[in-house]
């Protein structure tokens, strides 16, 4: 079936999410929709390699695929899906870790405005927030990434972590603080 | 970079045949799920009860046998199996239910507030219906958990005037046989005594008493017979025949227990 003369673009995400159960022409135009946004958010997150990326956005849409039909109709497909990359990464991650492999071997930081600056009320430098990145914690790291670099809404990120939103409103706060005060050591 | 990926992910699918599971599946997994969390819940306010009915009615009055005092007592017999039962029981459930749909919205405090609301409740209804009774009761004939229960272990004692078995009535000769295999003679006062309506062919019971020691054979002199069920210490059964203890009620004084009062 050839999508390219129909008028995909004004498909929504669950629009394409229901025809892919019908035919996966429409999964292929699910994939080259989100692929690149996952691509960035493995970056920024977990700082895999190109080839790890590959695998993991592989995986993630192998099981999008797959759990077409346990797709909850209450969240936006967005948040649905970077859940299902978000653990795809751990599991990655924790792979790397058991086969002693280098963690967070490429992040990147967005080069568009991220505000994270005034946020914290500091001026920022691309390699300090690097380093400071790999200093956090992981459930710090994650949050601040969904928030400052994914432009993530609290509602979303409380879907994608499964965590209630209060919880994450307290988890920006603290992973704020502790940002600021690792940066602050580099700046000394 | 991931140039062409959407094509070899439909290239796979393809390959492989994949196809996205039904929503049976989904359902079937949801129902799956919260039968088991179900199941933990009731588990944990099973433990909750049984450990409230050892609590209220253990025959925590033996310590003045064992030479210990009443806080080593407790401390030693206090039901910790039933206890670590209610942890991972409780435990078990929410973390699962931490961050299953539908749960993960609400803070982890109003999930735990409620997982032992909801195992409260159920203790309060198995408590009531005597099936925390019925539980103890059937473990405590399983070797392993009377061995590692010292409320029910301390009634192995007969050199400290604590026994308890299964009693076998021949030619009215009262034999009870405990629980390591050792048989003893009974011998009764001839006067009533305490607990003489639970002297029932083939059932487990508690006697409190003494070694016959003028005798070459295992004699037992008889003060007092308990139920091998943990409940009321003073009636001779525990359901139904005393109008203010059935269910597991607290009857430990005269005024309470009509069957104590006759003694």
């Amino acid at each position: 079936m050839d999508l390219n003369n129909q008028k995909t673009s004004e498909y929504s995400d669950e629009e394409l999410l229901e025809l892919s159960l019908e035919n996966t022409a429409y999964f292929s135009l699910l994939v080259k929709r989100y692929k690149e946004k996952f691509f960035y958010y493995l970056k920024r997150f977990a700082g895999f390699r190109n080839d790890d990326i590959e695998d993991v956005i592989q995986n993630s849409f192998i099981k999008i695929y797959k759990n077409l039909n346990n797709f909850d109709p209450k969240l936006k497909f967005s948040s649905w899906a970077y859940r299902i990359v978000h653990n795809e990464a751990i599991d990655e991650i924790r792979r790397q870790k058991r086969n002693n492999l280098p963690l967070l071997p490429e992040l990147e930081i967005p080069d568009e405005d991220i505000n994270l600056s005034e946020e914290l009320d500091i001026k920022l430098e691309k390699e300090k927030i690097k380093k400071v990145l790999k200093e956090l914690k992981e459930e710090y790291r994650e949050i601040i990434v969904l928030r400052f670099f994914e432009h993530k809404e609290y509602k979303e990120i409380s879907d994608i972590l499964k965590k209630p939103i209060g919880t994450i409103c307290t988890q920006i706060d603290r992973a704020k603080k502790q940002f600021k005060d690792k940066y602050q050591k580099y700046v000394k | 970079m991931l140039n062409n990926l959407e094509d070899k992910i439909i290239k796979k699918i393809e390959k492989e045949r994949l196809k996205p599971l039904s929503h049976s599946f989904f359902v079937v997994r949801r129902i799956v799920f919260w039968l088991m969390i179900s199941i933990l819940l009731i588990l944990a306010g099973l433990s909750s009860s049984v450990m409230f009915l050892i609590i209220k009615h253990g025959d925590w009055d033996i310590y003045r046998f064992l030479g210990s005092s009443q806080t080593t007592f407790f401390l030693k017999a206090f039901p910790y199996f039933w206890l670590l039962g209610i942890i991972i029981f409780l435990g078990i459930s929410l973390n699962k239910t931490r961050k299953a749909d539908g749960t993960y919205n609400y803070p982890f405090i109003y999930q735990s507030l409620a997982g032992i609301a909801i195992a409260l409740t159920l203790a309060v209804i198995f408590f009531a219906s005597g099936l925390s009774q019925k539980t103890e009761t059937y473990l405590s004939n399983i070797n392993i958990y009377r061995k590692t229960n010292y409320l029910r272990s301390s009634w192995e004692n007969p050199e400290k005037g604590l026994l308890a078995g299964t009693l076998k009535i021949v030619n009215d000769e009262f034999i009870l046989k405990d629980f390591s295999e050792v048989e003893w003679i009974l011998i009764l006062p001839k006067n009533n005594f305490i607990g003489e309506e639970l002297l029932i062919d083939n059932d487990k019971i508690k006697i409190i008493g003494e070694i016959n020691t003028e005798s070459q054979k295992n004699e037992f002199i008889v003060k007092e017979a308990r139920s091998w069920k943990c409940g009321c210490p003073h009636c001779a059964k525990m359901e139904g025949s005393c109008n203010n203890c059935s269910g597991g009620n607290s009857c430990n004084s005269e005024n309470q227990c009509e069957i104590y009062k006759t003694k």
